[in-house]
């Protein structure tokens, strides 16, 4: 702790302070639990809903620390009776309203009106007036549902519209207990980060279309990840069960995308729950039968198809960079070259960059070219049919393909291999800012027991080059770290999900 | 470990014992005495049993007065349930409708289930209740997968318990 800085005491502990930091930020900080609805590190402070009250020494109110400016020392309590109190006080408050109608709402199990009423609440009310009737189920746009009757009133989703797209779709009205969000154009968010509102509201009252009556969030599980739908690489947090993907969420990253995440991007997960996806190896016999393989199998005729065939290698922009290494080697090794081949567009000022391949980057890092017309190529690997599309995929004519859709296998093929989608495969990418970033797979999304793709390429490698040493993921991260582009680089660690430092 | 043997002696017949008689007629008495007492034996299935109020049968679906079906679709009796005898898929209802969500699929697989009443311990809606019904069979496991329409047949009305949609 540097000595000049002012300080102040939460629970007993003296913390320092930056000037312009609020109580409930240097709590956070320290790791104090203070519970809070309307305050979000992102955006301006509205103060309005008084659930982070803490008790000030000499101050005969409790205090919202989200607004408090600390003055130097300041002694502050967050679990004294006064606080806790006025923070149940608060509790009952809201409550006062609020429909209960926790069975029908997807926000159960993620709700901040759950969790502080458990902690804090009370089982039942002082009040016995009947509860205030307010518009239910009304549409905010096409993605979005909105709830008067669960709305807290905290104005963050205002804010953000206000603030962050600064297209102030959204607004407060009327007064009291019958205030209301309601929505200021005709309408329709013409916003393309409106989804994020979603995330930000604390309760149920913003939720999803996409995802509303999915599932329950207690039957999901959830896999930190990146969103690949552009280059910029978005920190995400994918849920899955029972094989389906069925949402994606951001998870903040200062460096990356704060917050939030494009609703293009959120929504962009059709192709992993696609009907024709491809759960097992197969093989095309003489006679032009395609039939399933054992991955051993596949491996074996993968390699005879390529030694006959020799050439390029075409792989989607969206392969981690182990997949990518992997690839180079291999088309090294049968004479060949790899190229990647990738969509563009759509891009904005906000987060979406043009760039569309996930790893484009990455594969610039790694020398390769980007395919931009029909080449022949003996291996083609494609999750997304927007990053290869046909005219590529057909004009290669490959013999061995990993493709994540039956649909995307050329006619040529020889052997085919399951391609996780990215939400099932583990790697690196390197996004836009040459940051390099992990990607984990989902145990509950796609086909079961799938080959993870860059494991089947280093056996086929094996296959072709008899002196080819297994190398697996620790040996393939230092040949990646042995690459010029990536020397400076640095790689995070797997399990941390991808809050790597950029290179 | 040893082992302990003790050893039992038998008591020797006496010569009463070894006659035989004695208790071949002391058990004709007793087949005497209940043949003059009231029946206790139920003729069943013609005949049944009155099971007491604490019985847990099979669960079953109930709609309320109104005749609306009562589940929400919340899912806390598939979660809750130990043996993962339900499965559930919820939707969205119909617009205008106000409770907003109900099961497309309610599939109750009896074969699993082991009536400990915790769906019904669980529900929010006081939509899963134990019924009375003890004769759960079938002639195939099919037979014993409940879906949802059969459910709310063999729950039918139940008038008490929570309404909080009646007024929404
Ligand atoms: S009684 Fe128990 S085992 Fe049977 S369905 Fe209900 S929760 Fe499952
Ligand atoms: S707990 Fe009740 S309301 Fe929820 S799904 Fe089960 S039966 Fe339906
Ligand atoms: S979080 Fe401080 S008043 Fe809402």
């Amino acid at each position: 702790m540097a000595d000049n800085k002012p300080t102040i005491t939460i629970d007993g502990q003296v913390l320092a302070y930056e000037p312009g930091q609020t109580v409930i930020q240097v709590a956070h900080e320290a790791g104090f639990d203070v519970p809070h609805y309307c305050y979000h590190p992102g955006l301006s402070i509205a103060g309005n809903c008084r659930i982070c009250m803490v008790e000030v020494d000499g101050w005969p109110k409790p205090q919202v620390s989200c607004k408090l400016q600390p003055s130097p020392g300041m002694v502050v309590h967050t679990q004294s009776a006064l606080a806790k109190s006025a923070r149940a006080g608060t509790m009952e408050m809201l409550l006062v309203n609020h429909p209960l109608d926790c069975p029908i709402c997807d926000q159960a199990g993620e709700c901040h009106l759950q969790d502080y009423s458990y902690q804090l609440g009370q089982g039942e009310a002082s009040s016995t007036t009947a509860k205030t009737k307010l518009p239910k189920n009304v549409a905010f746009g096409e993605k979005i549902v909105y709830d008067a009757e669960r709305c807290i009133k905290c104005t963050l989703c205002v804010r953000f519209c206000e603030e962050i797209t600064q297209t102030n779709e959204l607004a407060m009205s009327g007064r009291g207990d019958h205030e209301i969000v309601i929505m200021t154009s005709k309408g329709e968010f013409d916003t393309a980060y409106s989804m994020n509102i979603i995330d930000l509201c604390p309760v149920g009252a913003l939720t999803s279309r996409d995802f509303r009556f999915k599932s329950r969030l207690w039957f999901m599980d959830f896999t930190e990840s990146l969103c690949t739908g552009c280059a910029r690489g978005c920190n995400v947090v994918t849920g899955g069960r029972d094989g389906a993907m069925l949402r994606m969420e951001p998870r903040a990253n200062a460096e990356v995308n704060q917050w939030w995440l494009c609703d293009e991007g959120r929504l962009d997960y059709a192709h992993v729950n696609g009907a024709d996806r491809i759960a097992s190896p197969r093989i095309k016999t003489a006679d032009g039968v395609w039939v399933q393989a054992t991955v051993d199998d596949a491996i074996t005729a993968a390699a005879v198809a390529l030694r006959e065939a020799g050439g390029d290698v075409l792989l989607d922009g969206g392969c981690t960079l182990e997949e990518m290494l992997l690839a180079r080697d291999l088309a090294k090794v049968m004479g060949g070259k790899a190229r990647y081949a990738a969509a563009t567009g759509g891009g904005d000022k906000f987060l979406r960059v043009d760039e569309r391949g996930a790893n484009a980057k990455g594969a610039e890092g790694l020398g390769l070219a980007r395919a931009t017309k029909a080449a022949a190529a003996a291996v083609v690997i494609v999750e997304r049919d927007a990053h290869v599309p046909a005219a590529l995929r057909d004009g290669a004519a490959p013999v061995v393909v990993f493709a994540t859709d039956a649909a995307s296998v050329p006619a040529s093929a020889r052997v085919v291999f399951p391609h996780g989608s990215w939400a099932e495969r583990d790697g690196l990418l390197v996004n836009t800012d040459g940051r390099i970033q992990v990607i984990n797979r989902n145990p509950a999304v796609g086909p079961d027991n799938i080959p993870a793709t860059a494991d089947v390429l280093e056996e086929i490698l094996g296959e072709l080059d008899p002196a080819y040493d297994w190398r697996g993921r620790g040996g393939l991260h230092a040949a990646l770290r042995s690459e010029s582009a990536f020397a400076k680089a640095q790689f995070p660690a797997m399990q941390s999900a991808g809050v790597g430092v950029g290179a | 470990m040893t082992v302990t043997v003790k050893p039992v002696r038998r008591r020797k017949a006496t010569f009463l014992d070894r006659l035989y008689l004695p208790a071949i007629l002391k058990g004709l008495s007793i087949t005497f005495k209940r043949m003059f007492r009231p029946k206790i034996t139920m003729q069943f299935p013609e005949e049944r049993w009155t099971v007491r109020d604490q019985y847990r049968g099979m669960p079953v679906l109930v709609s309320d007065d109104e005749g609306r079906p009562k589940c929400v679709a919340c899912s806390l009796c598939e979660f809750v349930c130990p043996p993962k005898a339900i499965f559930i898929v919820p939707e969205e209802l119909e617009v205008g409708n106000k409770v907003e969500r109900g099961p497309a699929v309610f599939d109750l697989n009896m074969l699993r289930c082991i009536y400990c009443a915790l769906c019904e311990e669980a529900c929010p809606e006081e939509a899963i209740f134990m019924s009375k019904n003890y004769m759960v069979w079938g002639a195939n496991r099919s037979d014993m997968l409940f879906h949802k329409e059969k459910l709310y047949e063999l729950g039918g009305i139940r008038t008490e318990g929570v309404k909080k949609w009646k007024d929404k």
